[in-house]
């Protein structure tokens, strides 16, 4: 018996580094390299809180082998009564504080980057490129006409779209969340951008895309039973094709039928 | 409590729960989308040894109605009569009354004629038909141009026999648009704003006969109705102001008629009637309040 | 007996429920539902419209693709070539017709350049000739020769020509599958509207077995187009519950619609035979009841109900071909609803044009400020099926729900915010919901409401009353009296004056 869990806390502990170290290889890690700057700090930050938590997690798993490999030998030896060791109490709670300490003070110009409006780049804050409304189970997108600002109340010239936003890529740039409902939460998972939708609230959330491309937008908060299909698509265009998708987008939403008539006057 | 009561009742409560999920769980699996599905192939037209039908325009059973002789055509002359006192029923939109477009809708009182007895007890509004045309009925085309009016946010007439192809003329005698709806049944939906005062009219043509008597609504005046007819022979009729009706030119033959108001719906189902060449054939029916126990 | 034993008995009694469980508990089976009025219908004949259904239609698992019906069941259609083979043989000649070349390839077309059928084949349905009805299986194909191997033998070859249809019915059973895991949890295993998660929705979702739909851009009395199906399961309808489904790719779009379409057809086809059955001949248990208490004889109403029986088959064969009719006619041109002019410019004066003529017609239902709150939504409206007042005030569409006129200060266009889609909606009304429609009206003047309604949302206080008080001078002067309270309505209270905005940071279009 004693082999038995002897063998169970060895061998756990070591598959489960084990399984970590492999895990990117063998495609079960991220869903991709971080598609944007901050997501690729935020990626790193990750990381070094693993190796940390790793290292400690094998020190803590060895002495407790060890203790269980020691305690459990048949012998007629009395415990030994202890008092209690006030420096070691003293060091096991200092270190890991340090460590804590200095995790969130690493990471806090990240946050604040992500989080703290005034940090937001500011050619992201001055044009937001859409208003992006949540709603039970899709993403209303209301952009800005070409050439003019995002103003908070809807405009006669705003062009509005449904679960596509297109965003220009390799620059910053910022959305107003809102919720017409409950909570949703905007998912970018390969931009690691992630915000809860509240209502009665509208929050500004930046990132930047490094690459043009397709990138998925989930909802990742509880909101009904139509939460799990509450997927759209965020595509990063480059500067030019971006202005001409616009272009596209007003054109569409100005259609009168008549100019196409004898075509389809869809699309 | 000592262990083995202990374990009794761990055992008692926890297995019936284990019991219990691995059953729902056995329950959730396959079915639903992902069931394979096959598809067979139905042809397109029928294949010969089904019943030939020949349905003018119309479903329901095939054939035609009654069995008509050749001895030459007669008429069916009647009347329809109220047995009782008439009911006196208030007027739709009284006079000079608060409504959209008051100054041709409430000119005058709008009446309800849902169920109008004239002098001598005479039911107007009735209609009487063959359900189909006799059998071997050919149509034969030249069919004049019926109207069909609104004045004082009222149809004229109330009632209206009308021939599949046949055209009639919704006009407006109202200065107000009207926007005349017809509820059909088997039809293309007529549902069509007709100006005011316009005189020439809006043209409506029925392509098929209805089962029973259709509705005509306004969609602006919600209080108007009228009805109309259609059928696909010449033998029908509606009854005048007092009970009188007259089918022309009725082969000779058994008949069954329907006999239909709009108060309660059908009257007679198959109401038997024999035709005679060359005479009149009368036949007056009564009704009393019993009937029209719907009002 | 000990525990030991107690727990091995029950372990086993465990494993015996859950092999049960997979059976017993096993979901329902997918039904269509019957409509009431085919339940009312006396026995033999509700019985008879039962089985036509079935067998023209199917149930959910076994589908029946009624090629009489103008929907894109799917499968690679081709016709036979000159053949010089001799029987018995399985090698067939073919070409596949230009459109279905490039689906034959996608569907069968191995990763090594040869081709893939599956391991009984792939079914293959002659529809001319000498097999026109019989399937065969086929296992290969030699795209040197073109020639299609089947696992069957024939004595004589089928002729040249001789059209056929590889794996049938792809598209329609695609179409179910997505539907199922999309659709059928609000619009119902039969398209009633009345799936699981319905009872929770206002406004209900569609009930498709009327035929009818609400946005097309279809003259009035036509249906609705595959395009305008599509646009809406694409884009959604905000203000309902209807959501968009941007991401499927176009193939699943098409399946789904031509599914929603096949489903629309059943239940019309049904309901139309119902209303036959009811209207025409009277054979519900009711009217025979009333007949036999009336003195009609058993008899003759026996052989009126065989009559019908004998007679289902012809009768759904009629339907049908009116059905097919009247759907392949909304894909016409004539069918659409092409503005005549371009859109008049976007101008004070055009809106101005516009709001006289949403006085003239439009406040009655969606009342004098673009509220929704008309007068029509406080009378009791009559219900054309019963001849009754409904219980509540307001207006009611074909399906029965309690609808509101729209409330157009928020901007939310369910059937699309293009100037075209409010083209259409004035031109072609919205039949179900009985907003009337304005085909005979001057195109100029519907682009200008078009204009008006559009603003709407961003009005001042006070930006109509010159023209709202010069609009009542006229009819006051044209003998019209009764709009006094209409004008009270229209004209802007004191508070309203000095608000800024008109708009409450509200919903998204």
């Amino acid at each position: 018996m004693r082999w038995f869990w002897l063998t169970f806390f060895i061998v756990c502990p070591i598959a489960a580094v084990v399984f970590c170290v492999i895990a990117p290889g063998m495609d079960w890690w991220f869903p991709s390299e971080a598609g944007s700057p901050l997501g690729e700090r935020i990626d790193s930050l990750f990381n070094l809180i693993l190796y940390i938590v790793t290292g400690t997690f094998i020190g803590t798993q060895i002495a407790l082998v060890y203790v269980l490999w020691k305690s459990s030998k048949k012998d007629d030896e009395r415990a030994w009564f202890s008092h209690g060791s006030h420096n070691l109490e003293v060091i096991w709670t200092i270190v890991p504080a340090g460590i804590l300490l200095f995790i969130a003070l690493y990471q806090m110009d990240v946050w604040a980057e992500y989080r703290v409006v005034s940090k937001f780049p500011k050619e992201a804050r001055k044009a937001p490129v859409a208003e992006v409304m949540a709603r039970q189970f899709e993403w209303r997108i209301r952009y800005p006409e070409p050439g003019r600002i995002l103003q908070i109340q809807q405009q006669p010239t705003d062009l509005y779209a449904v679960n596509e936003l297109i965003v220009p890529a390799a620059k910053p740039v910022m959305i107003y969340l809102k919720t017409q409902d409950v909570q949703h939460s905007f998912f970018l998972p390969e931009l690691r951008v992630k915000q809860d939708a509240v209502p009665g609230q509208i929050i500004p959330v930046w990132f930047e895309a490094t690459e043009p491309g397709e990138y998925v937008l989930v909802c990742a908060e509880l909101c009904g039973w139509g939460h799990y299909k509450m997927g759209a698509r965020v595509v990063a265009l480059a500067e030019e094709q971006f202005e001409a998708a616009m272009e596209e987008l007003a054109e569409e939403q100005s259609d009168d039928g008549f100019a196409d008539a004898g075509d389809s006057d869809d699309e | 409590m000592n262990d083995s009561s202990i374990k009794k009742i761990a055992f008692l409560v926890l297995l019936p729960v284990l019991v219990i999920g691995l059953c729902l769980t056995g329950a959730g699996c396959g079915g639903g989308a992902n069931a394979v599905t096959t598809v067979t192939l139905k042809p397109a037209t029928l294949d010969s040894d089904s019943v030939e039908g020949t349905t003018t325009g119309g479903g329901g059973t095939p054939g035609g109605n009654g069995s008509p002789e050749t001895s030459g055509p007669g008429n069916l002359v009647g009347r329809f009569i109220f047995d009782g006192t008439a009911p006196n029923l208030s007027p739709l939109v009284a006079k000079g009354a608060t409504v959209k477009d008051a100054e041709f809708c409430s000119a005058e009182a709008v009446p309800n004629q849902s169920l109008l007895v004239g002098e001598g007890g005479g039911i107007a509004n009735m209609f009487i038909y063959l359900d189909k045309a006799p059998k071997g009925f050919k149509p034969e085309g030249g069919l004049s141009e019926l109207v069909f009016d609104q004045k004082n946010c009222t149809f004229i007439p109330h009632g209206l026999v009308v021939q599949v192809g046949q055209t009639v003329m919704v006009k407006n005698g109202d200065g107000a648009a009207h926007n005349t709806n017809m509820k059909v049944i088997r039809n293309k939906s007529f549902n069509q704003v007709v100006n005011g005062n316009d005189r020439n009219g809006v043209p409506l043509i029925y392509g098929k006969p209805e089962p029973a008597p259709i509705k005509a609504t306004c969609d602006f005046h919600a209080w108007m109705g009228g009805y109309h007819l259609v059928v696909d022979h010449p033998f029908a009729a509606c009854t005048k102001a007092d009970g009188t009706f007259e089918i022309n030119n009725l082969p000779a033959g058994e008949y069954k008629f329907r006999v239909w108001h709009e108060s309660v719906g059908l009257l007679e189902r198959s109401l038997k009637v024999k035709i005679e060449a060359g005479k009149d054939n009368k036949l007056e029916q009564t009704y009393s309040v019993g009937s029209f126990s719907k009002l | 007996m000990s525990i030991r034993r107690k727990s091995n008995i029950l372990f086993v009694l465990a494993c015996g429920f859950l092999l049960a469980g997979c059976d017993a508990f096993s979901p329902p089976d997918a039904e269509f539902v019957v409509r009431e009025e085919t339940d009312q219908l006396t026995s033999d004949v509700s019985k008879a419209v039962e089985e036509e259904l079935e067998s023209s239609f199917g149930n959910p698992h076994q589908l029946v693709a009624w090629l009489k019906l103008p929907v894109d069941f799917g499968g690679v259609t081709g016709a036979t070539e000159e053949s010089t083979l001799e029987g018995p043989l399985n090698k067939f000649p073919v070409k596949f017709d230009p459109e279905a070349d490039d689906k034959f390839v996608a569907q069968f077309q191995a990763d090594d350049g040869g081709f893939n059928f599956g391991e009984s084949g792939a079914r293959l349905d002659w529809m001319t000739g000498e097999y026109a009805g019989k399937s065969m299986h086929v296992i290969g194909y030699d795209s040197e020769s073109q020639q299609l191997t089947t696992k069957e033998k024939v004595e004589v070859p089928p002729a040249a020509g001789d059209t056929f249809v590889l794996s049938a019915g792809e598209t329609l059973k695609s179409g179910r599958a997505l539907y199922m895991e999309h659709c059928l949890h609000c619009h119902g295993v039969s398209g009633d509207g009345n799936g699981p998660t319905a009872q929770y929705l206002n406004p209900r979702p569609r009930d498709y077995r009327l035929g009818q739909f609400k946005f097309k851009a279809t003259k009035p009395a036509e249906k609705v187009r595959q395009e305008d199906l599509g646009r809406v399961i694409k884009y959604g309808i905000p203000g309902t519950y209807m959501p968009s489904f941007l991401l499927l790719a176009d193939e699943d779009l098409h399946a789904i619609v031509e599914y929603v379409r096949w489903l629309s057809m059943r239940g019309e086809l049904e309901y139309r035979v119902d209303q036959e059955l009811v209207l025409a001949s009277g054979l519900t248990n009711e009217i025979i009841a009333e007949r036999k208490s009336d003195g009609d004889e058993d008899a003759e109403i026996q052989e009126e109900v065989d009559e019908a029986v004998a007679y289902m088959p012809t009768m759904f064969d009629e339907l049908g071909d009116q059905l097919a009719e009247s759907w392949l006619l909304a894909e016409e041109e004539e069918s659409l609803i092409v503005p005549a002019v371009a859109r008049v410019e976007d101008s004070f004066e055009s809106r101005a044009r516009g709001r006289k003529f949403f006085l003239e017609k439009c406040t009655n239902c969606h009342g004098h400020k673009g509220r929704g709150n008309g007068s029509m939504t406080e009378d009791f409206q009559k219900d054309e099926e019963t001849g009754e007042l409904y219980a509540e005030p307001g207006l009611f569409d074909i399906w029965g729900n309690s609808i509101k006129p729209r409330n157009l200060t928020k901007g939310l266009y369910r059937g699309g915010r293009r100037p075209v889609d409010l083209y259409h909606r004035l031109y072609g009304g919205i039949g179900p919901s009985k907003m009337p429609n304005f085909a005979t009206t001057d195109p100029k003047i519907l682009w200008d409401t078009v204009n008006y309604v559009l603003h709407i949302p961003f009005e001042k206080p006070g930006e109509y009353t010159e023209v709202d008080k010069e609009y009542f001078e006229s009819k006051k002067k044209s003998g019209g009296d009764e709009d006094k309270a209409a004008e009270q309505e229209a004209t802007p209270t004191e508070s309203e004056q000095t608000a800024t905005g008109s708009t409450e940071s509200s919903d998204q279009g």
